[in-house]
C-alpha cells in the first residue's frame, strides 16, 4: 500500500515537472515570438506570468521536500528527487532567461528593426528542441539520450558565434545600431544560457541513472 | 482413471449386482442345507426309533453281544451308521466300530438331548468316521424307564456336495453378470460420456479462440440436448464476438483515420486511447502511450489543466474548446474537451484540430490584402504628387509637362499590369482559367519563349543559350500558358543576372515528367528566402526594387500546378539560381 503511494506520489512529482517544463518551454517560445513581433503587451505579460513559474517551482520544492520526509526514499529514488530539486532550479532560471527577452522586448520598445530575426528564433527552436527532449530523458530515465542531447549544444553555441559576429558587424558599420544590436545580443545571450541550463538537466538525467556526476559540456561562454 | 464417470458408473453397478448377488447366494446356500436336513431328520428319526424298538428287549435281556451283532446287520441294510448306548453313555454296539474300543458318549450333545428332550440332533466332525456327520439319537423305553439312547448317524457329505454345486453355480452366475454389467456400464456409458468428451474438446477450442468448432449430435438423450444447446450457444457467441469485433475494428478504422486527434483521459488522468491523427497533430514519436499520465504524453501543461478542471468538475456536463498552442515548433491547435460517463467510470474526450496550416493561410490572406494596398498606393502616391506639381504650375512648362505625363502613363501602365495579373491570378487561383493541355513538343514551348527575350538579353549583355533536344516526348501542356511561365523564369534570369552572365534553358526527362529548368549566373536567391518565393508580392531583395509586380512566379507556379507539375528553384547565394519545374509527358508517347 505504502510502495503504491509512494510509486504515485514519485509519478505525481515527474507530472509536475512536466507541468513547469511545459511552462518555461512556452516562455521562452513567446518572449521570442514577442520580441520578433515587437509585441510590447505579450512581453508584459510574459514578465506577469514569470510570477506562476516562480510559484510553482516553490510548490514542487515543497512537495518533493514532503515526499522525502515521508518515504525516506533509497538510491535511484532519492536521487530522482535531489535531481528534481536541480532540475526545478534550472527551470526556474531558465524562466528568467525567458522574462529577460521579454524585457528586452520592452527595451527595444518601437524603435525600427536592425534585421529580420532569423538565427535568434533558430536558437529558441534548438533550445526547446533540446528541453524537450531532456524531459523525455527524465522519464524514460535514458541517460545515454541525456548525454546526446547535451552534446548538441554545440549547436546553440555556434548559433550564437554566428550572431555574435553578424550584431559586431552592424555595430561596426553603423554605430547607430550599438544599442539595438547591444539589446539583441543580450537575447542571444539568454538563449545561449537557456542551453546551458538545458545541459544542467541532462547532467541530472545522468546522475538520476546511473548515480554519477558528470560535468557534460563546458560552454564556451 | 477412476474419477471418470464410466469407472464410477461400472464400479458402482458392479459392486450392487455382487453385494446384492452375495446376500442372496448366502440365503441359497442355508437354504439348500436346511431343506436336506428338513428331509434326512424325520427318516433318520425313523430309523433310529426302529433301532430302539428292536434294540429294547437286547437291553433288557443284557446280552450285548447280540445286540452289537444286531446294530452290524442293520447297518449294512439302512446304510447307515448305527449306534446303540446304554444310559450311562457306554456304547453297547456299533455299526463300524468295535463297541469296546470306543469312548464313552455321554457327554455328546445328540445323546444328552435325546435323554432330555426325547429326539436329539447335531452335526459334527466324527473322529471316528473322520467325516462331517449328523446325528440324530432317541431314547430306548424299557419298562417305561429310559433305558438307553439308539442314534443314527449319516455323513454330510452329500449336503456339502450339493451345496458347493449351488456355491459354485452361483459363483459363475455372479462372474457372468459382473463381467455383463461392467461391459453393459462400459458401453452405455461410453455412450453417454462420448459427446461430453466431445463438449469438453470443443469448449476447449472455442476458450482458444477457434469460435467455428462444432459437435456432431448423434443421441437424443440428454448429452445430445446439451450438445445442440451447445451449438446454439457458439454460434451466437460467434456472431456477437463477429458482430463485436467488427464493431471494434471499425470504431478503430474510423479513429485511425480521423483527421482530427482524439484523446481519452480517465479519472486518474491517465491516458486510455490515443488515435493516430493526435500522434501526427502533438508530433509524438511512435510508441506505447496507454497508461501514461496525459502531461507526460502531450507536454503541455494548458490542455493538462482543462482537462484536469474537466476531471475534477465532477458532473459537470459541459464542454469547452480552447486554443492551444504548443510544440517545438509551435503549432496552433483546437483543443475540445468533453467529459464522457460510461456508467460509473468518467472519461474526458480531447480532441484535438491542427488550424496551423489555416492560420498561416489567414496570415498568407491579410499580408497579401497589406501588399497589395501598399502595390497600388505606391504608385498612385506618385501619380497624386506628379498631378499635383502639374497643378502647381509645371503645366506651362511644356517640356516637364512631356516628361510628367510619361512618367505618369508609365505608372498607370504598372498600376494596369498589376491589376490584370492580379485578376489573372485570381482567375488561375479559383480554376477560372481552362487550361488547354495538348501533346505538344519541349521545342515548340521553349524556341518562341527563348527567341521573344533575346533582344531583351543582348541588350543586357546577357548570353541566351537554349539547349533543348528534339528527341523528347510530348508534354501535356497548353501552349500559351507555359511560354508564359517560361517568358517570365527567363524575364527574370536575364533582369538578376550582371552583364557577361549567362542564362541557359534546358529540359531533360524524368520518370514521367519532363522537367525544365532556367539557370542564371546572377546573385541568387538567398536560401532563408527559397521556399518562399513563390509567395505573391515576395521579393527577395526589398532594399532594391527591381520593378515587377511581384506576382510573376506566383502565377507561374499556379499554371504548373494546374498541370499538374511542380515548381521550385535551388539557389547558391553568389552563384546564380536555377527554376525548375516539370511537366507531365503525353500519354501514350513515352514507348
Amino acid at each position: 500500500m505504502t510502495r503504491v503511494s509512494f510509486e504515485k506520489e514519485l509519478g505525481h512529482l515527474q507530472d509536475e515537472v512536466l507541468v513547469l517544463g511545459s511552462m518555461v518551454d512556452k516562455a521562452i517560445d513567446r518572449s521570442i515570438e514577442a520580441l520578433k513581433r515587437r509585441d510590447l503587451e505579450e512581453a508584459r505579460r510574459i514578465i506577469a506570468d514569470d510570477l506562476v513559474i516562480n510559484r510553482k517551482r516553490f510548490d514542487i520544492e515543497e512537495q518533493a521536500l514532503l515526499v522525502i520526509a515521508t518515504q525516506q526514499p533509497m538510491a535511484r529514488d532519492l536521487r530522482f528527487i535531489a535531481s528534481v530539486l536541480n532540475i526545478i532550479t534550472d527551470l526556474e532560471r531558465m524562466a528568467d532567461h525567458a522574462e529577460g527577452n521579454a524585457k528586452i522586448t520592452l527595451l527595444l520598445g518601437d524603435e525600427p528593426p536592425l534585421k529580420p530575426l532569423i538565427d535568434i528564433p533558430r536558437m529558441a527552436l534548438k533550445t526547446r528542441d533540446m528541453l524537450r527532449r531532456a524531459l523525455d530523458a527524465l522519464v524514460a530515465r535514458d541517460a545515454e539520450a541525456a548525454k546526446q542531447i547535451a552534446h548538441e549544444d554545440d549547436e546553440v553555441d555556434a548559433l550564437y558565434d554566428q550572431v555574435y559576429r553578424e550584431l559586431l558587424t552592424f555595430m561596426i558599420q553603423d554605430p547607430r545600431t550599438i544599442t539595438r544590436a547591444t539589446y539583441l545580443l543580450w537575447a542571444a545571450h539568454n538563449l545561449e544560457r537557456i542551453g546551458d541550463r538545458v545541459t544542467n538537466i541532462c547532467e541530472r538525467v545522468v546522475f538520476t541513472v546511473t548515480g554519477r556526476m558528470e560535468e557534460m559540456n563546458v560552454s564556451t561562454y | 482413471m477412476f474419477r471418470s464417470i464410466r469407472w464410477r458408473i461400472g464400479i458402482s453397478s458392479l459392486t450392487l449386482i455382487v453385494v446384492c448377488m452375495a446376500i442372496l447366494s448366502v440365503y441359497l446356500l442355508n437354504y439348500v442345507r436346511e431343506y436336506y436336513l428338513s428331509n434326512l431328520g424325520p427318516q433318520l428319526v425313523a430309523q433310529a426309533n426302529l433301532v430302539a424298538a428292536l434294540a429294547e428287549k437286547h437291553i433288557t435281556s443284557g446280552g450285548s453281544d447280540d445286540l452289537d451283532a444286531l446294530v452290524k446287520r442293520l447297518g449294512q441294510q439302512t446304510k447307515s451308521r448305527l449306534t446303540v448306548i446304554d444310559r450311562n453313555g457306554v456304547v453297547l454296539g456299533d455299526s463300524m466300530e468295535d463297541p469296546a474300543t470306543m469312548e464313552n458318549h455321554g457327554q455328546r450333545p445328540e445323546f444328552l438331548q435325546a435323554l432330555s428332550a426325547g429326539v436329539g440332533e447335531g452335526s459334527r466332525y466324527s473322529s471316528t468316521a473322520r467325516l462331517d456327520m449328523l446325528y440324530v439319537a432317541v431314547p430306548i423305553h424299557a419298562n417305561g424307564d429310559v433305558a438307553g439312547v439308539a442314534r443314527v448317524s449319516l455323513p454330510l457329505q452329500e449336503v456339502n456336495e450339493s451345496q458347493q454345486r449351488a456355491a459354485s453355480t452361483i459363483a459363475f452366475a455372479i462372474s457372468l453378470t459382473g463381467a455383463l454389467v461392467i461391459l453393459l456400464a462400459f458401453l452405455v456409458t461410453g455412450m453417454a460420456v462420448r459427446p461430453v468428451k466431445q463438449l469438453t474438446q470443443m469448449v476447449r477450442a472455442f476458450s482458444a479462440g477457434r469460435l467455428d468448432q462444432r459437435i456432431r449430435v448423434d443421441s437424443q438423450d440428454e448429452v445430445g440436448e446439451l450438445a445442440e444447446a451447445f451449438n446454439q450457444m457458439s454460434e451466437r457467441l460467434e456472431e456477437t464476438i463477429e458482430t463485436v469485433s467488427n464493431e471494434r475494428n471499425r470504431m478503430a478504422a474510423i479513429l485511425s483515420s480521423m483527421a482530427d486527434g482524439i484523446i481519452i483521459v480517465d479519472g486518474e488522468g491517465k491516458v486510455t486511447l490515443l488515435n493516430e491523427a493526435s500522434q501526427r497533430i502533438l508530433r509524438l514519436p511512435r510508441q506505447d502511450y496507454l497508461g501514461h499520465s496525459l502531461i507526460e504524453v502531450v507536454r503541455d501543461h494548458e490542455l493538462a489543466r482543462l482537462v484536469k478542471d474537466s476531471i475534477e468538475r465532477r458532473g459537470g456536463q459541459e464542454i469547452m474548446a480552447r486554443l492551444v498552442e504548443t510544440g517545438v515548433p509551435r503549432r496552433i491547435l483546437r483543443a475540445v474537451i468533453t467529459p464522457i460517463k460510461e456508467g460509473e467510470t468518467r472519461h474526458t474526450l480531447v480532441v484535438l484540430q491542427d488550424l496551423t496550416e489555416l492560420r498561416r493561410a489567414e496570415t498568407v490572406r491579410r499580408e497579401f490584402v497589406a501588399n497589395v494596398s501598399h502595390e497600388l498606393r505606391t504608385p498612385l502616391a506618385s501619380i497624386k504628387a506628379l498631378v499635383e506639381t502639374l497643378r502647381d504650375g509645371a503645366l506651362e512648362d511644356t517640356a516637364a509637362a512631356k516628361d510628367f505625363l510619361t512618367r505618369m502613363e508609365t505608372e498607370v501602365d504598372g498600376l494596369t499590369q498589376l491589376v490584370g495579373e492580379l485578376q489573372e491570378l485570381s482567375r488561375i487561383e479559383s480554376g477560372q482559367v481552362a487550361l488547354k493541355p495538348e501533346p505538344t513538343a519541349v521545342l515548340t514551348l521553349v524556341v518562341p519563349a527563348t527567341e521573344r527575350l533575346r533582344t531583351q538579353a543582348e541588350r543586357s549583355g546577357v548570353t541566351l543559350t537554349c539547349d533543348v533536344s528534339s528527341q523528347l516526348p510530348d508534354v501535356l501542356a497548353d501552349g500559351v500558358r507555359i511560354q508564359q511561365v517560361l517568358i517570365n523564369l527567363v524575364h527574370n534570369a536575364i533582369k538578376f543576372t550582371p552583364p557577361g552572365g549567362q542564362v541557359t534553358v534546358s529540359a531533360s526527362a524524368k520518370d514521367t515528367a519532363i522537367c525544365l529548368s532556367v539557370a542564371d549566373t546572377g546573385i541568387g536567391i538567398p536560401s532563408d528566402d527559397l521556399p518562399r518565393i513563390f509567395e505573391r508580392f515576395y521579393k527577395a531583395d526589398k532594399s532594391r526594387s527591381t520593378g515587377g509586380t511581384g506576382l510573376g512566379l506566383a502565377i507561374a507556379k499556379h499554371i504548373v500546378q494546374a498541370h499538374g507539375g511542380d515548381i521550385w528553384a535551388e539557389s547558391l547565394e553568389g552563384h546564380g539560381a536555377t527554376f525548375i519545374f516539370s511537366l507531365p509527358i503525353a500519354a501514350g508517347v513515352p514507348e
